[in-house]
C-alpha cells in the first residue's frame, strides 16, 4: 500500500527549472519554465509554443533537444533530465527546433489524446505485470480520465484517489507479482526490462542491491541507481520502491550508475 | 536497514532536491509575469496605435462610427479574454471541490460505520442487562425458599434436641434402676448359694454320719480292730483293696472342658501313660495332635504328627510313653516318637482285590 | 486461459520458422541483440487500388504510383510475454503516420472494419528504441491460449493477426509443414 503520503507528495512536487532557447539566427529568444518532473513534455509546453508562436510553421513540427540529443515525448520529464544531464546543472537549457523533425528517433509531436492513450497503455502494461491486469479492468472510463486529468492539472489527491487502487496488494499476495520497472543504462535512451519479482524464492523482500545483481552482465556491473533526481539507498525494499517512487505511469524508471 | 531508515534517507534526499531545483522558481515566475505584462503592453500599444490610425483616418474621413465599433470590438475582446480566464479558474476550483467531496465522503462513511458499531454494542449491553435482571429475580426467589427451609429445619432440630434430652434422662433412670436390681439379684443369689452350700454340707455330713454308723455296725464284730482315721473321700474311691465292698461310682455329667482338637471328626483319643496331662487326639484331618491339658481350663498344642494319608481311626501309646501308634483309613499303621515327633515306622497293608 | 512464453521458447520456435521460411522462399530474416531474437521482414509493394468514390480520388491517385515499404518485426513483448508485431511503413522512404496506414490496410472503406485498427498504437520498439507501430498485446495471450496444441505458435500468431490487421501475407505453402502424416 502506497500510504506514505509525505514521500508521495514530495515526489509529486518536483519541478525542474528549464530554459528554452530557440536556435534561430536572429535572436536568442529565451523562455523560462518550471517543468514538473512527473509530467510529459507534450502536456507542459503549451506556453512555450505560445511564446515562440511566430516561428512555428506547422504546429506538429516543434521538437526539443539537449546537447544535440532529441528529447523524447513519451518519457517523463524527470527521467530525461536524470539520464541526459549528468552534471545536474540548473536551469536545464533546452533547445527548441521547428524543422528537420527527426522522425526516426522521435514520435511525431503528440496532442493530448495521443499522450493520454500512451499513458493508459503504460498503466495497463504496469498493471498486467503487477496484478495480471485484474485491477485496471475494474476501473471505469471515468477513473482513467480522472488519472490523466489529475496528472495534467497537477491534482495530487485526485490522481492518487484512483492510483492507490493500482498500488494495492491483497493479503494473499505478498507484494506485486512482478515489478514494472525500466533500468536505463548509460548509453542514451536504451533501457533494460526484465521480469523482476519483489520477493526472493525463499520469500524474503528483495532490495535494490539484489536488483542491481540481476541486471549485471559480465561486461558491466551497476553499483547504484538514481530516480527522481536522487540516488536510492541500496537497502531500499523493491516492493516499497515500486509503490512509492513510481512515476504516474506506474513504472519505476531507474538510471543505473556504473563504476 | 529497516523500512523507516531508507524511507527517511529517500525523503531527505528528495526534499534537498526540491530545495535545489526550486531556487529558480521565483525568477521563472517573475519572468512570466514580466512577459505577460509585456504582452499586455504590446497589445495595448497595438490597440492604441490602431485607435490612433483610426482617429487620424476618422479625422480624415470623418467617420467616427468605425472608431467606436473598433473600440467596442476591442473592449469585447478584452472581456472575452477575461471570461476565458475566469472559466479556467472555475474549472480548477471545480476539481478542487471534487477532491474535497471525495475526502468528505470518506469521512462520512467512516463516521457512519463508527455509529453502527456503537449502536450494536449498545444493543448487546441492554440485552445483557435484561438477562442479568431476570437471573437476579430467580436467585432472590430461591434464597427466600432456602431461608424458609432453613428455619423449619432449625425448629425440627431443637425439637429433636429436647426429645433427645428427655430420652437421655429416662435412660439414666432405667440404668440406675437396672443396677439396683442387679445388686439385689446378686445378693439374693449369694444368699441362695450359701443356703445351698449349707444344705449340701449338712447333707454330706448326714451321709457321712450314716456311713460311719453303718461301718461301725459292720465292723462292730471286730471291735478290736483299729479304727482308721477319717478317710479322705478321694483315696477311698481309688485304691481300696477290700474284696467285698461295693461302692457307687460317680458318672460324670458335667463337662469340665471342651476344645476343638482336630479339623473335622475326632476318631480317637488317648491319655499318655507317662506324662501327666498329655493326651493324643486323631481325627479326620489326617493328623495326630498332642495336647497338654493343664489345671483348670487350659489346653496347649504340644505337637503335630503328620504322615497319614487319610483319616486317623485309632491311637495307642506304648508302655513307656515314648512312642505312639496310629491306624488310618489309608490301609496303613504308623509309629511316631513323642519327643521328636518323627515318623519311625509306616506299615502299609495292600489289599488285593478279590 | 491466457498463455505466456519465455524468450527461450520464442527463440526456438523462431529458428524453426526461419527454416520453414527459407524452404518456401519467404524473405524472413533474424536479428539478434543480447540474446533476444526477433524476426524481420521487409515488404515492398506498389499500391494498386481503384478509386471508390470521388472523395478519396485524389489520395488514391496519389497512392497508385508510389512505392511502399513495410518493415515487420515479430518479437516477444518484454512485459506481456506474448509475440507481437511491430511495423513501420514508408512511402518513398518517408514514414507514414497512423491514419494513412489504416488506409493502406483497409481494402474497402468500411467504417466498422476501420475501428479494428484501434488495436494499433504507436510505441517504442523495446529492442531498437525507435518509434514503431504495434498491435497492442493485451488480448493476444487469451487468443493464443485457445491454440495450445500448435506445433509453432509463431505461425499461429502470424496467421491470426498478420493478414487481417497489418496486411502481412503468409505464403500458403507453409501448410505443407503442418499436414498430418
Amino acid at each position: 500500500m502506497a500510504n506514505d503520503r509525505e514521500v508521495l507528495k514530495v515526489v509529486w512536487e518536483g519541478k525542474i527549472p528549464a530554459k528554452f532557447v530557440i536556435d534561430s539566427n536572429d535572436n536568442d529568444e529565451v523562455y523560462y519554465l518550471n517543468l514538473p518532473r512527473i509530467s510529459y513534455f507534450a502536456l507542459c509546453t503549451d506556453k512555450v509554443k505560445k511564446h515562440f508562436q511566430r516561428h512555428i510553421e506547422k504546429e506538429d513540427d516543434i521538437w526539443f533537444s539537449y546537447m544535440d540529443v532529441p528529447l523524447k515525448f513519451h518519457i517523463p520529464i524527470g527521467v530525461i533530465y536524470d539520464l541526459l544531464v549528468s552534471d545536474n546543472s540548473l536551469p536545464w537549457q533546452i533547445n527548441v527546433h521547428f524543422n528537420k523533425f527527426p522522425e526516426d528517433i522521435l514520435f511525431k509531436f503528440p496532442n493530448k489524446d495521443v499522450i493520454e492513450s500512451h499513458f493508459l497503455s503504460c498503466l495497463k502494461e504496469a498493471d498486467f505485470l503487477k496484478h495480471k491486469g485484474q485491477v485496471i479492468c475494474q476501473l471505469q472510463k471515468k477513473d482513467h480520465k480522472q488519472l490523466f486529468l489529475g496528472l495534467q492539472n497537477d491534482k495530487f489527491d485526485q490522481f492518487w484517489a484512483v492510483n492507490r487502487r493500482l498500488m494495492e496488494t491483497t493479503e494473499q499476495e505478498n507484494g506485486f507479482k512482478n515489478l514494472p520497472l525500466r533500468c536505463y543504462t548509460d548509453d542514451g535512451y536504451s533501457y533494460l526490462q526484465k521480469l523482476i519479482t519483489p520477493l526472493t524464492e525463499k520469500g524474503q523482500k528483495k532490495t535494490l542491491k539484489d536488483l542491481l545483481v540481476e541486471f549485471s552482465t559480465p561486461a558491466k556491473k551497476p553499483v547504484g541507481a538514481k530516480t527522481h533526481g536522487i540516488e536510492v539507498p541500496l537497502e531500499t525494499e523493491l516492493q516499497w520502491l515500486s509503490e512509492t517512487l513510481s512515476y504516474p505511469d506506474n513504472f519505476l524508471h531507474l538510471c543505473l550508475i556504473y563504476e | 536497514m529497516t523500512e523507516n531508515d531508507f524511507r527517511n534517507i529517500i525523503l531527505k534526499r528528495l526534499t534537498e532536491r526540491n530545495v535545489r531545483e526550486s531556487k529558480f522558481e521565483e525568477m521563472v515566475y517573475y519572468t512570466h509575469r514580466m512577459l505577460e505584462r509585456n504582452y499586455e503592453l504590446k497589445s495595448e500599444n497595438l490597440a492604441i496605435t490602431l485607435e490612433n490610425e483610426k482617429l487620424r483616418k476618422g479625422i480624415d474621413a470623418g467617420g467616427g462610427i468605425d472608431l467606436g465599433s473598433i473600440a467596442r470590438i476591442q473592449s469585447l475582446e478584452k472581456k472575452l479574454l477575461e471570461k476565458q480566464e475566469e472559466l479556467m479558474d472555475l474549472h480548477k476550483r471545480k476539481s478542487d471541490h471534487q477532491s474535497m467531496i471525495i475526502d468528505l465522503n470518506v469521512k462520512v462513511s467512516d463516521l457512519q460505520k463508527q455509529i453502527e458499531h456503537k449502536n450494536i454494542s449498545l444493543n448487546e449491553q441492554q440485552k445483557l442487562n435484561q438477562m442479568l435482571k431476570a437471573e437476579v429475580n430467580l436467585l432472590t426467589v430461591k434464597v427466600g425458599k432456602l431461608e424458609e427451609l432453613n428455619s423449619t429445619l432449625k425448629d425440627e432440630h431443637t425439637a429433636l434436641h429436647l426429645l433427645f434430652g428427655s430420652l437421655e434422662e429416662k435412660l439414666k433412670k432405667t440404668q440406675a434402676e437396672n443396677a439396683q436390681l442387679l445388686e439385689r439379684l446378686m445378693k439374693s443369689k449369694a444368699k441362695d448359694a450359701e443356703k445351698m452350700n449349707e444344705e449340701n454340707e449338712t447333707f454330706l455330713r448326714k451321709k457321712n454320719d450314716a456311713m460311719k454308723r453303718e461301718l461301725a455296725e459292720a465292723m462292730g464284730s471286730d471291735s478290736n480292730t483299729i479304727l482308721s482315721p477319717p478317710i479322705n473321700e478321694d483315696a477311698f474311691f481309688h485304691g481300696c483293696s477290700a474284696p467285698n465292698v461295693f461302692f457307687g461310682d460317680e458318672i460324670p455329667n458335667k463337662v469340665h472342658m471342651k476344645f476343638d482338637s482336630n479339623d473335622g471328626e475326632v476318631n480317637a483319643v488317648r491319655w499318655s501313660p507317662l506324662m501327666e496331662r498329655m493326651i493324643a487326639t486323631g481325627g479326620a484331618d489326617r493328623k495326630v495332635k498332642l495336647w497338654d491339658v493343664g489345671k483348670g481350663n487350659t489346653y496347649e498344642l504340644r505337637g503335630n504328627l503328620i504322615g497319614s494319608n487319610q483319616a486317623v481311626t485309632s491311637l495307642d501309646f506304648d508302655s513307656t510313653g515314648t512312642l505312639i501308634l496310629a491306624s488310618s483309613n489309608d490301609y496303613a499303621s504308623r509309629v511316631w516318637g513323642i519327643n521328636d515327633h518323627r515318623l519311625r515306622v509306616s506299615i502299609n497293608i495292600v489289599i488285593l482285590s478279590i | 486461459m491466457s498463455v505466456t512464453f519465455t524468450q527461450e521458447q520464442f527463440n526456438v520456435k523462431a529458428l524453426e520458422f526461419l527454416e520453414m521460411s527459407e524452404k518456401v522462399h519467404d524473405t524472413w530474416q533474424k536479428e539478434e541483440k543480447e540474446n533476444t531474437l526477433f524476426l524481420v521482414k521487409n515488404y515492398k509493394f506498389t499500391f494498386k487500388k481503384e478509386p471508390l468514390n470521388d472523395a478519396d480520388d485524389i489520395c488514391a491517385i496519389q497512392m497508385l504510383s508510389e512505392v511502399f515499404l513495410i518493415e515487420y518485426h515479430v518479437l516477444l513483448h518484454p512485459s506481456y510475454k506474448v509475440p507481437t508485431i511491430y511495423f513501420n511503413a514508408y512511402k518513398n522512404d518517408k514514414l507514414i503516420d497512423l491514419n494513412d496506414i489504416k488506409l493502406l490496410f483497409c481494402d474497402d472503406y468500411d467504417k466498422e472494419k476501420y475501428e479494428i485498427y484501434n488495436l494499433l498504437s504507436q510505441s517504442e520498439h523495446p529492442i531498437l528504441f525507435r518509434p514503431f507501430f504495434m498491435i497492442h498485446p493485451c488480448k493476444i495471450g487469451e487468443v493464443l491460449g485457445k491454440f495450445t496444441e500448435t506445433r509453432n505458435f509463431i505461425i499461429t500468431f502470424l496467421t491470426l493477426y498478420g493478414p487481417s490487421l497489418v496486411g502481412l501475407k503468409l505464403n500458403n505453402e507453409y501448410e505443407k509443414f503442418f499436414i498430418k502424416d
